[in-house]
């Protein structure tokens, strides 16, 4: 079940909301819209609170609508997990909580950038997130997420390949204290020793692990927890640093010629060689021109002809080098020779 | 012990700061210079074991195996600093370049372009960090608030708190909570 996590945004809000103070980041504040409109009655914080519970909790023909506000504006806020859908005319119940509260908590991302990731849960109660062919572009364990948030109390887990989080702008699961806003969000180690783990096998060898159960560190078992898993893509508009083009969550836009992205922390692998193509999924208008990887900025491991796609969004690929490279290094995009603006929607490494 | 003694103090003493702290001799393997306005230049200290009421810090390489430091209103330029178990009522760090084994911070005001934390157990009323590149090992942060994460205390009363003014109540069906918000 894939979802875009960005729920940082809606912790700003909180502090925004407790502070008296505006907050203006862009492409980290969500203001709820267009699924999520706000109003004068909630707050763009309170607004996204709904918007998140809704679309966790609610199936996607249901929908939430508050009175119209004064601007004749009309709230509605759309399910889409159908985790509790009971709760619509009813009440939520413990495991209803739990159940919402892992989503909550799955979604949730200290930098407020927008992540796409996998929902997994072998749970019992949650059969509907099992794993299956739709998961093969997540291959990255991220974590486990569990509790109860409407007590003050989230868990994490950490999953094998938590660190790749670094690169896509997913730090809950390395760093559990920084995503405390909606609860007090609690490291519960690594998930193979706090979680029953359950795998299923992929069409290509590969198989997911989700959690069946999972215990928090004074012991408690939890039962309805949600394992999240990441692309082995980087959301171009997570960019760490950008000159010529507009970030926003659905990438890189406006890219024009002569413009430059930052990525941090991009993972080359723990085997030195093991990278050798990067794919940018790019619309192009027309052709012409080249997007030139470099290394920390100062050794250029490839370079994409930009082709024209026709304006639609399709992916690039050339080879790459990378000889004596692993762990962790800074990637440099460099659009030269552009003859039109472009969009980069996410870029990868294999 | 005491030629190392010895060696701190002639350090000191080459930058102008020793005053105070020589008038009244260390005892062997201790130096506590208390009341000290500024420290710039200084390259290394080792071994020492606490700073109170220090003013500023410039210029200064690496600190190893300093135990505590309070009072200190703020760095400059530090590259590293390894094996500092507190740090109390420092107000701002800038150009500091990684920390290792840091046990826990208090009452820090802001941190700007720092590059990596490591080993770092709690955070205690940090208010703005810039600039950081990457935190691991860290178990908690409190209070800190800046603009683009959260905002919350470590109170769980202020957790539900958040929920109670949403209006978003488990106990209450949504569609009538979000009908009847006001």
């Amino acid at each position: 079940m894939k979802s875009t996590s960005n729920l940082a945004a809606l912790m700003l809000g909180i502090a925004a909301a407790f502070a008296g103070t505006t907050i203006a980041k862009a492409g980290t504040v969500d203001h709820a819209a267009p699924d999520g409109p706000t109003d004068l009655r909630l707050t763009p914080q309170q607004s996204m609170l709904w918007k998140y519970t809704a679309r966790c909790a609610l199936r996607a023909d249901q929908e939430l609508e508050a009175p119209v506000g004064s601007t004749g504006e009309k709230l509605k806020f759309k399910g889409l997990l159908g985790l509790a859908p009971e709760w619509r005319e009813g009440q939520c119940d413990g495991a209803c909580q739990e159940k919402v509260s892992s989503c909550l908590a799955a979604l949730t991302n200290q930098t407020g950038d927008h992540v796409q990731v996998s929902m997994l849960s072998a749970a019992p109660s949650l059969a509907t997130m099992s794993a299956n062919d739709n998961d093969l572009a997540y291959p990255f364990q991220e974590g486990a997420f569990f509790g109860n948030v409407f007590s003050g109390e989230a868990y994490v887990c950490r999953g094998r390949d938590a660190e790749k989080g670094e690169q896509l702008k997913r730090f809950c699961a390395l760093a559990p204290g920084l995503c405390s806003g909606l609860a007090k969000f609690s490291g519960a180690g690594p998930c193979e020793q706090s979680c029953e783990m359950s795998c299923t096998p992929l069409s290509d060898g590969t198989s997911r692990c989700a959690a069946v159960s999972c215990r928090d560190p004074k012991g408690r078992v939890w039962n309805h927890p949600i394992t999240t898993y990441m692309r082995n893509r980087i959301e171009a508009g997570n960019a760490d640093t950008v000159t010529g083009a507009v970030s926003r969550d659905s990438g890189l836009e406006r890219v024009k010629d002569g413009a430059q992205a930052t990525y941090r922390h991009v993972d080359f692998g723990h085997v030195p060689g093991s990278i050798a193509t990067v794919i940018a999924n790019v619309s192009a208008p027309a052709g012409g021109g080249r997007i030139e990887v470099w290394l920390d900025g100062q050794r250029r491991l490839a370079v994409l002809a930009v082709r024209s796609t026709g304006g639609v969004a399709r992916d690039l690929t050339a080879p790459l080098d990378s000889r004596d490279l692993s762990g962790q290094h800074d990637v440099v995009l460099r659009f030269k020779g552009l003859r039109a603006d472009v969009r980069v929607a996410d870029i990868g490494l294999r | 012990m005491k030629t190392q003694t010895k060696m701190v103090a002639t350090k000191l003493a080459t930058i102008g700061l020793a005053l105070a702290a020589l008038a009244a001799p260390a005892r062997a393997g201790q130096l506590l210079p208390n009341g000290l306005n500024s420290v710039n230049g200084l390259n290394s200290v080792n071994g020492l074991n606490s700073v109170n009421g220090l003013s500023t810090v410039n210029g200064l390489n690496s600190v190893n195996g300093l135990i505590s430091v309070n009072g200190l209103n703020s760095v400059n330029g530090l590259n590293s600093v390894n094996g500092l178990n507190s740090v109390n009522g420092l107000s701002t760090v800038n150009g500091l370049n990684s920390v290792n084994g840091l046990n826990s911070v208090n009452g820090l005001n802001s941190v700007n372009g720092l590059n990596s934390v490591n080993g770092l157990s709690t955070v205690n009323g940090l208010s703005t960090v810039n600039g950081l590149n990457s935190v691991n090992g860290l178990n908690a942060i409190n209070g800190l608030c800046r603009p683009n994460t959260l905002c919350a205390s470590n109170s769980v009363t202020t957790f539900i708190g958040i929920w109670t003014a949403s209006g978003i109540d488990p106990s209450k069906p949504l569609a009538t909570a979000i009908a009847t918000r006001k």
